[in-house]
């Protein structure tokens, strides 16, 4: 995903105290995020979902598989 | 009875509980800090009750100490009030679900109702009502509106006791709670939305940070220095000096009662920092020298931690603190300890491993001066010009920096990754913010100027019978050899452990060169912590962890010293 842009969660991977912590912040199957912002140097990635903002860390993000649906949205982009 | 507020972090629960008591405690914008909770008293249908503020969870099911905390804490209240953010109603209303299982009463405080209306979110409350089968109160915490009659309401709190459903169930139930409740009206990002999503950008972000380090350290600096200059300076000269003086002279005669009261006298004149009397030095330090940048510290950190700026700081810090073996969350436990250590060593409770609480704990201890010391280093060295006092600040980065990689390479264990929630910017009433500055500032009166005042006569009659003279000529090899330093400043060193700033006033009728001042600050920072941070850290790591770190402060602070004396300064 390309920061801006936005997608369809499908599934989130990684131990069962993760999946429940993400779960209960926001991010769950079917839930649209948007990628709004990444840090320089691999550092943690900024997203959006609902009012919601949450930063994680590159390997947190790599265990949310998404679909990306095309849409993205102008408001929300890094540059 | 006992009320208890539960909800996510970031619902405003806090807020919430001072409005309800009336008294304040720190909240803060960020999840997790607020393990261990906070209590108080307030009046409900004419009937005293305890409120308890638990910690903020986003599920009873969340696993590690705050969701072990709340359901413990749940399991002995009367009424729960469910503070729900209105913005965040889909995500929120999870805990609800959760907390309608249980065989209590509940209300629900529908807060953040204002910012929910002004982004297109309507709420129907009645619906929502309905819905939950429990009472639904719209509130604003932050202004207090919708507070009275939420207190009205809170004997109306009902309760269900649904059967417990699973995971999927609950969500398709919010599911159905949203489609008939809640409206979301689309629009456009407003200028201030922009300007906040500018601190979590890569490059204006980085900037934005340095612009309020820099910001942040001048005002507390200057500010600090203008309180002692305007108010703190002409109120002890003016009004302290004829005190002391009249009893300068009645004591005058009894030679033991001068010393401990007064001090010595520099040309029969009384020198606030140096006379080491129980009315002058022991009360100067800490009144005039201390107290303005204690207040200029924790008016910053107060607007840092209020306004929600910190959460952004660790996102933008993290890839740096991963070099350390921590995440960027652990800047937030070494800013408070530039205010006081011992608050710090609490709040890296917030950090999930052992080995990033260790290296956190260790390198606040070795490198992160607190306000009573920088204070005194600010005034001291500060007379020899700034670039001795910048020369100080470098050397404890540097320090920082080169330890934090070691010990990351030498501790084992892992670094877990950041995952934060970014709460939205906001503004805390005035009143609020000075109770919480007033709280803290209370806090150091209570806790510095006691130890001053026993630590000032013991160190008094310690001189006076000759045992420093013992110790002095001891350590001589070692304070003079290595450091440089004249063989007196080992008793500061020791003094160090009670008190910081004491023991660098105890520095000043050493007259030392401006290269001596600035290696027995970094020593006096690097060193052993002071007793109150020595003990909490025992608590929070253990004895083999703190011998550990102890070492390495020992090793590091004579090392870094005889290296200063070595350079050319």
């Amino acid at each position: 995903m390309r920061d801006g842009q936005q997608a369809l969660v499908s599934t989130v991977e990684g131990g069962r105290g993760l999946v429940e912590k993400l779960t209960a912040m926001g991010i769950r199957p079917g839930k649209r995020i948007t990628r709004f912002c990444s840090m320089y140097l691999h550092g943690p990635i900024t997203i959006r979902v609902d009012n919601v903002q949450l930063s994680l860390g590159r390997g947190i993000a790599d265990k949310i598989f998404v679909i990306p649906d095309g849409l993205t949205d102008e408001d929300t982009s890094c540059r | 009875m006992k009320i208890l507020l539960a909800g996510n972090p970031g619902a405003g629960k806090s807020v919430l509980f001072s409005r309800l008591t009336g008294s304040l405690v720190t909240s803060d914008n960020f999840p997790g800090t607020a393990i261990g909770f906070s209590s108080g008293h307030m009046r409900v249908a004419n009937q005293n009750a305890d409120v308890i503020d638990t910690p903020g969870v986003y599920s009873l099911g969340s696993s590690g100490q705050a969701g072990e905390v709340a359901r413990k804490m749940l399991r002995d209240g009367d009424i729960i009030v469910n503070v729900v953010n209105a913005t965040n109603l889909e995500r929120d209303l999870y805990l609800t679900l959760e907390l309608l299982e249980e065989r209590i009463p509940i209300i629900v405080a529908l807060n953040v109702w204002d910012d929910a209306r002004h982004i297109g979110i309507e709420i129907d409350v009645a619906e929502l009502e309905q819905m939950l089968g429990v009472p639904v109160v719209p509130t604003v915490a932050t202004t207090g509106e919708g507070i009275k009659y939420l207190v009205e309401s809170i004997p109306r709190a009902v309760m269900r006791a649904n059967p417990a459903a699973t995971r999927e169930e609950r969500w398709s139930r919010i599911g159905e709670i949203i489609g008939q409740a809640q409206k979301v009206t689309h629009r456009h990002h407003t200028l201030g939305e922009s300007l906040a999503d500018a601190t979590v950008r890569p490059l204006p972000g980085t900037i934005i940070a340095l612009l309020i380090a820099i910001a942040v350290f001048a005002f507390v600096v200057y500010g600090g220095e203008t309180i002692y200059k305007f108010i703190a300076q002409p109120v002890f000269n003016a009004l302290w000096l004829p005190i002391v003086s009249a009893i300068s002279n009645l004591t005058a005669g009894v030679p033991f009662l001068h010393d401990i009261l007064i001090g010595r006298l520099f040309d029969g004149q009384i020198d606030f920092v140096e006379s080491w009397g129980l009315l002058t030095t022991a009360l100067y330090v800490p009144f005039a020298l201390v107290l303005p940048y204690i207040i200029t510290f924790y008016f910053a950190l107060g607007l840092l931690e209020d306004t929600g700026y910190l959460p952004r700081l660790a996102v933008m810090i993290d890839t740096i603190m991963h070099r350390f073996g921590m995440h960027g969350y652990a800047i937030i436990p070494t800013i408070l300890g530039f205010g006081c250590n011992v608050p710090a060593m609490l709040a890296t409770r917030v950090l999930e491993s052992r080995k990033e609480r260790f290296i956190a704990m260790t390198l606040i201890a070795i490198a992160v001066p607190c306000a009573s010391l920088q204070a005194l280093i600010l005034g001291l060295v500060g007379q020899h010009g700034f670039q001795y006092v910048a020369i100080i600040y470098a050397t404890l980065l540097t320090v920082w920096i080169i330890i934090g990689i070691i010990l990351n390479r030498a501790v084992k264990g892992f670094t877990p990754e950041l995952l934060i929630e970014i709460h939205p910017y906001r503004l805390m009433p005035w009143k609020l913010m000075m109770e919480k500055l007033w709280i803290r500032v209370r806090g150091f009166i209570i806790e510095a100027v006691p130890i001053m005042v026993i630590a000032v006569p013991v160190i008094n009659v310690l001189y006076l019978t000759g045992v420093f003279q013992a110790i002095t000529d001891f350590t001589a090899p070692v304070v003079s050899g290595l450091l440089g330093l004249p063989k007196e400043a080992v008793a500061a060193i020791f003094v160090a452990f009670f008190r910081m700033d004491a023991a660098m006033a105890l520095l000043a009728p050493l007259e030392l060169s401006a290269k001596q001042l600035v290696v027995s600050s970094v020593v006096l920072v690097m060193f052993f912590p002071c007793i109150a941070t020595l003990m909490i850290m025992l608590r929070e790591m253990g004895w083999k962890s703190l011998l550990i770190a102890l070492g390495i402060m020992l090793c590091s602070g004579l090392a870094v010293g005889a290296l200063l004396n070595l350079l050319p300064i």
